[in-house]
């Protein structure tokens, strides 16, 4: 009896897609304490409700209220049942953080994406940003990653710029479209 | 019914090569976006339309029908290979047309999504047919109270997609219906959680939803794998091809389905993604295997895309019949029809009749043509199993955001679909299931517009939602519904598909 | 291999330098590269056919291609903010059109923009409006819906293309002018010009303003009445209709217009060599059956009558978001 406690002390760390009954009490939470603010600070300073419409269920504000009231209910309950229910999916024990950090490095990388396109523009920021993915997701042969990173974004521009018409985001250092722009003056002056 | 002269008359005005060789180019150009993330139909017809000015009547709608009934089957195959929906109708295809092909049955998923794509196309063109002069006025039908009654009922889909726990499914329901608020409130135009930044204005865009719903997640939960395993190549397998008994065995299917995707279609405004989403409920409430859904099931592929292609035919009767388009592609094809001096309305089926037909009839010929193409872009569908999982989903996450931005031409849009992303991960993490978080996004704002229209109409009373026949029977199904999907979540408890997912 | 990498980018980079720098030297001869017009509303809308239509043809009076971008949301709010931030170098202009120049910030006090902020440069087509009831309504005439609606005050609807269209303003107009309380008529939005006419033959309004394209199939079809129209004079089509004007309703002759409007601080030049193109290509026959296809008249105004016809429409509609107490700060 004694050994099993122990043994149960340390269970092995479990696949990142089950759910903990840590992650559902968290999840819980979370939920109810959403509700609980949007009803009573979101939905006031963010809704603008015309004075005519004022506390009528014609008003902006009167669908925001009852969603935000029913996440808050929903919260509630979900937060019971996950405290009491043995019985329910939720697994006791915690992913491994090695998971958790590999989730998160995934995450980062995007955020660097959406950053670099501000700084850099599409295009580059593209190449950059799936070269890195690439990397990370456990591909090491550079001459893979390098022929990726370059076809792709070209590809993409000439679809998404010359032939949908779609502009671009204008970067602070957009080298490729300063480029660009060098080559159609060019054009011109032939 | 169907007057034979005209028809035979309209089939002189289509039976030309140049009509039907638009009609062609149009399938195939709509197929090219319709695959590509992010190029959504709409912008397909957009790149054509200039072209069109220049056209005769007849090819010039050939080209846009083409596009129009490729585009809602092109955004299934990348909802089967990669998660990410190419269109928002291709959103319940996502559900069990992905876990088929991460099952190694690609080959099977994308093969249904095409014969079931292709029969609803048929059927629902051949009603649309046969009862366009009948119905011509059906949608003058559905008033707010009436459009509000069968919203209701689209919502109790939510139970039957909500997995494991129907507790759950709400909570993902309550987020869906929340993002959607964001923007301009559909009655009198005030900002809501727009916290001054402009872009908010607008409203999240569905696509920009879907994919961080579905795609990120499914980015980030690959990449700890791969980075775990290194050399795995994603799937590796098309699979086997589907037998013909096979696609007959599920006929009850395609006609249910069908049939639901129709009714929607006829109304204007609600669209294609609502018809995905019914025609999935469907093949589920009926199915012999519910519990397989949203694990991979065949049917599953089936129901929602024989919902969401039985839109295309009736939802060009309002157009043409009173000038009503139902979303923006039948607006697109609508003006194309104006430049060219056809005025759809109530004249146009006494002025031109055989042009009416002519459409209709070029619906079946752009069908056909998507079936022989549809065809060869299963066979190129092998090259994404084959990539290595290292490599696939990073160009996936390109793709994504490539295709996000250019729905709208914001960056806001990109970041918004990350925020989704990282939300959609974390969910997912706790078995929160995105499908509720996608079907009340979609039907949210279709619900507060009914509701609050009606209630002005009414002057506030809620008489009006039981003052129709047709409204009395959409609530009285939606009760029904509801009780009947209460009944299935506790018929499934403790049954395998539970046990899967506990496991 | 690192060396020729370096070299190839500061030899590109000598090129880019070389061509930007010589970028302002020919400012003279605007334009020297495709033009982009951005159109804030959804592509195969009404106003993005007419965009289109513009484009193809003032091509050739312009000597380079025009490239349409669409930039669709909040009314038009999204795109004209977007527009708005380019350079005025006469590359990045818009397709002017009511709801998304005038009326939505007339609406909205925090859309980010006015009339001052944009520099007009001619009005191309225009859109005249015109006031129906369903064919069995017992409304015959102008003067017997006004009278209903006087003695029935709140109880009849109007069906609209959404609050701050120039549909609902239009009927607010006329209830003002008429001497009649700003609720005397309930307003029911619909999410476009379309769906509120099946709004109204669906019986869940009474009346119903809108553009006469929208209303002609049915008026010919013999399913609703018009009562009066905004135009000047009667239309040749329908002679039995009356104008706003004939009825004693002056103030109620409002349009919606489409044109081209560019950004502040527009040079001189490429606002005349525009508003030059725009009168060479409203000349086309070819533009103006288009036009007329998509239900637009043709109307043009030069910069500075354009200009005043913006500041009068945005004052008017300003005033009445205020009045009607639904101007978003």
């Amino acid at each position: 009896m004694l050994g099993d406690d122990v043994t149960a002390t340390q269970p092995a760390p479990i696949n990142l897609e089950t759910p903990t009954r840590r992650g559902d009490v968290i999840a819980a939470v979370l939920c109810l304490l959403a509700g609980l603010l949007g009803y009573f600070v979101v939905v006031p300073a963010a809704v603008y409700v015309p004075a005519k419409f004022a506390g009528t269920a014609n008003s902006p504000a009167f669908l925001p209220n009852v969603m935000f009231v029913i996440l808050a209910v929903l919260g509630a309950a979900y937060l019971v049942l996950s405290l009491i229910a043995r019985h329910r999916a939720a697994a006791e024990g915690r992913v491994s953080p090695s998971d958790w950090a590999l989730a998160g490095g995934t995450a980062l990388i995007c955020i660097g994406y959406v950053a670099a396109i501000h700084a850099v523009g599409m295009t580059l920021a593209s190449a950059l940003a799936v070269a890195a993915t690439i990397y990370y997701f456990g591909e090491r042969r550079p001459m893979v990653i390098a022929s990726i990173a370059l076809i792709l974004p070209m590809l993409l521009w000439y679809f998404f710029v010359k032939i949908a018409h779609i502009l671009f985001p204008t970067p602070w250092l957009g080298i490729i479209e300063w480029l660009e722009a060098a080559l159609e003056a060019g054009a011109g002056l032939v | 019914m169907v007057d034979l002269d005209i028809l035979f008359q309209s089939l002189e005005l289509i039976l030309q090569w140049k009509v039907v060789a638009a009609c062609l180019a149009g399938v195939i150009w709509g197929m090219f976006v319709g695959v590509t993330p992010g190029l959504t139909g709409i912008m397909a017809v957009v790149i054509a339309l200039p072209l069109t000015f220049f056209m005769d009547p007849q090819s010039a709608i050939a080209l846009l029908l083409g596009i129009y009934v490729t585009a809602i089957y092109g955004g299934s195959v990348t909802a089967i290979m990669i998660a990410t929906p190419g269109t928002p109708n291709a959103a319940a295809t996502v559900l069990d047309g992905y876990p088929l092909a991460r099952q190694g049955k690609a080959r099977q998923a994308l093969e249904m999504a095409l014969y079931a794509s292709f029969t609803a196309g048929i059927l629902s063109t051949v009603v649309a047919l046969v009862i366009f002069p009948i119905v011509a006025n059906f949608a003058l039908e559905f008033g707010a109270a009436e459009v509000f009654a069968v919203i209701v009922f689209s919502i109790t889909i939510i139970a039957g997609v909500s997995g494991e726990s129907l507790l759950k499914g709400l909570i993902a329901a309550s987020f869906g219906f929340l993002i959607a608020m964001i923007g301009q409130d559909p009655i009198h135009g005030s900002s809501r959680f727009t916290f001054g930044v402009h872009d908010f204005q607008a409203g999240m865009h569905i696509l920009t939803l879907l994919v961080g719903l579905f795609t990120i997640p499914e980015i980030i939960v690959r990449g700890v794998e791969a980075y775990k395993s290194r050399d795995a190549v994603s799937v590796g397998d098309m699979g086997p091809r589907m037998t013909f008994r096979q696609f007959i065995s599920y006929w009850p299917t395609y006609l249910r389905s069908s049939a639901g995707g129709s009714l929607l279609g006829a109304l204007p405004g609600l669209g294609g993604s609502p018809a995905a989403f019914l025609g999935y409920f469907l093949a589920q409430r009926f199915s012999k295997k519910p519990e397989e859904f949203g694990e991979g099931s065949l049917e599953g592929v089936a129901g929602a895309e024989a919902g969401n292609n039985a839109v295309c035919g009736p939802a060009l009767v309002p157009m043409m019949s009173l000038g009503i388009p139902g979303d923006t592609t039948t607006a697109v094809l609508m003006g194309a029809l104006v430049i060219h001096g056809l005025n759809p309305g109530p004249m146009l089926f006494e002025s031109a009749p055989e042009f009416i037909y002519s459409v209709f009839l070029l619906l079946f010929v752009a069908l056909i043509f998507l079936f022989f193409v549809g065809t060869g872009v299963i066979r190129m569908a092998k090259w994404v199993v084959r990539m290595p999982t290292q490599i696939l989903f990073p160009v996936v996450l390109i793709l994504a955001t490539y295709g996000t931005y250019a729905v709208r031409g914001t960056m806001v849009d990109v970041i918004s679909m990350y925020a989704v992303g990282f939300l959609g991960f974390l969910l997912r993490i706790q078995k929160i299931p995105a499908a509720p978080f996608a079907i009340a996004f979609i039907l949210g704002p279709l619900f507060e517009n009914a509701l609050r229209k009606a209630l002005i109409i009414s002057g506030g009373s809620l008489d009006i939602f039981f003052s129709s026949k047709i409204s009395i029977t959409f609530l009285t199904l939606a009760a029904l519904s509801a009780g009947a999907s209460a009944y299935l979540h506790w018929r499934l408890k403790g049954t395998k598909a539970a046990k899967i997912i506990t496991d | 291999m690192r060396q020729t990498v370096k070299t190839r980018l500061l030899s590109t980079a000598i090129v880019a330098a070389a061509a930007i720098a010589t970028a302002p030297v020919m400012a003279g001869d605007y334009p020297n590269k495709p033009i982009k017009l951005v159109v804030a509303s959804g592509a195969g809308g009404s106003t993005d056919t007419a965009a289109r239509i513009m484009a193809i043809n003032i091509q050739d009076h312009i000597g380079q291609p025009i490239i349409v971008v669409n930039k669709k949301g909040a009314s038009g709010g999204i795109g004209i903010n977007y527009a708005l931030k380019a350079k005025p170098d006469g590359y990045m202009l818009m397709e002017g059109m009511i709801g998304g120049h005038v009326l939505h910030p007339a609406m909205n006090a925090s859309s980010g923009y006015t009339p001052a902020d944009y520099a007009p440069i001619a009005m191309t087509q225009m859109n005249p409006n015109v006031l129906v009831v369903k064919a069995d309504s017992p409304y015959k005439t102008l003067k017997d819906l006004l009278d209903a609606i006087k003695a029935n005050p709140g109880k009849l609807k109007f069906s609209h293309a959404g609050a701050g269209s120039i549909h609902f303003f239009g009927i607010h107009l006329l209830l003002k002018k008429a001497g009649l309380a700003k609720d005397a008529a309930v307003s029911i939005p619909y999410k476009g010009g379309k769906k509120s006419m099946a709004g109204l033959l669906r019986g869940e309004a009474q009346f119903h303003q809108t553009n006469l394209v929208s209303a002609i199939g049915f008026m010919e079809a013999g399913k609703v009445r018009a009562l009066a129209v905004t135009t000047k004079k009667r239309l040749k089509a329908f002679p039995d209709v009356p104008t706003y004007t004939e009825l004693g309703y002056p103030g109620v002759d409002i349009f919606g217009w489409r044109g081209v409007i560019g950004p502040k601080g527009l040079p001189k030049e490429i606002v005349d060599k525009w508003a030059k193109a725009v009168q060479d290509t409203m000349k086309r026959k070819g533009w103006k059956k288009m036009v007329k296809a998509v239900g637009d008249v043709p109307r043009y105004m030069g910069p500075e009558e354009f200009t005043k016809h913006i500041e009068n429409d945005f004052k008017r509609y300003r005033e009445m978001a205020e009045d009607l107490g639904i101007l978003v700060k």
